[in-house]
């Protein structure tokens, strides 16, 4: 018998990802959707999050800054993937807008953490990742936030065996 | 329509419980401004607090416009989101005005949000907000 950690694989629910994949989504992975403004990277999350999440295996969907989760929220709609009976029950939007404006990348991750400690989820998203470190950046510290905030996100959220991902350009 | 109706007369019904019988203009005020809280703790964790001012506000235009009677009450309200202003303008109204100031305030902005993100997620994002009173005590059973 093999002593070696097994990975699951988790199916996306997205035609042709889970073979481009390998099987689907390496469990407790951390996932960067990168691309250019209205590519899909939402759409791409929102379609994993409603095929993935379930009471047992919830999921938690963190929106920063950029587009209203209203908007959103009505955009998401009109894909048949999108069912509203799920929110609040598997799935638990949390807005980070006024915790990002405060300019506190250390308090926005506080902030993560205590909702992941919270809600255990299996899956967490954070849309957009990019927003959360322009939002703390100074001129006294421009650009050097998006590594640590990543690297400490990773490393919590993978203690928390959550598979994550980061959604940004 | 028919279920956007259904949520009005809920609404009212709410309104109504939470208030209490014969109740005077203060446990009317008292009832909308809980609503209004209970509105907010459901929706800000999900659109954050800058989206349910916007919300809010947007809800008091639209009562101004659509019921002139309104107009005065809502000019009275100055700041984004002040629910104990709110509560002190009310009741300067008698029990007949705060009550429709009430139900139009609180119909407008379920109204607004079903033309936003739709009747199902309206409905199930605010279902625990009418919910509770109807089998709660009402409110005035609660004061000292």
């Amino acid at each position: 018998m093999s002593t070696k950690v097994a990975i699951n694989r988790l199916a996306t629910g997205v035609p042709g990802l889970d073979e481009v994949l390998g099987g689907g989504l390496p469990e407790f992975s951390f996932n960067l959707i990168a691309g250019p403004p209205g590519c899909g990277k939402t759409t791409l999350a929102h379609q994993m999050m409603f095929s993935l999440a379930t009471p047992e295996r919830p999921a938690l969907f963190f929106t920063v800054l950029g587009e209203p989760p209203l908007k959103m929220l009505r955009y998401q709609q009109q894909f048949d993937f999108f069912d509203s009976e799920a929110i609040n029950r598997s799935i638990r939007y949390i807005n980070l807008a006024d915790d990002t404006l405060a300019g506190d990348l250390d308090e926005v991750l506080r902030r993560i953490v205590s909702e992941v400690e919270a809600h255990s989820p299996s899956l967490v998203f954070v849309d957009s990742f990019r927003s959360v470190v322009l939002a703390s950046q100074t001129q006294d510290n421009p650009n050097n936030n998006l590594p640590q905030f990543i690297q400490q996100l990773g490393m919590l959220m993978t203690t928390w065996q959550a598979t994550t991902f980061l959604i940004g350009e | 329509m028919s279920t956007l109706s259904e949520e009005s007369r809920q609404i009212v019904a709410s309104l109504a419980h939470r208030a209490g019988p014969d109740a005077d203009t203060a446990r009317i005020a008292e009832a909308i401004v809980a609503i209004l809280q209970d509105i907010s703790a459901a929706l800000t964790p999900i659109i954050g607090q800058q989206g349910v001012i916007a919300l809010y506000r947007r809800s008091l235009h639209l009562c101004a416009s659509t019921h002139p009677r309104l107009a005065c009450t809502y000019d009275n309200l100055q700041t984004p989101m002040d629910l104990i202003e709110l509560k002190t303008v009310l009741v300067e109204q008698d029990e007949t005005d705060a009550q429709f100031f009430g139900e139009m305030l609180l119909t407008t902005l379920y109204e607004l949000l079903t033309t936003l993100i739709g009747p199902s997620l309206t409905a199930r994002l605010l279902r625990g907000v009418w919910q509770p009173s109807l089998s709660e005590t009402p409110s005035q059973e609660n004061s000292p």
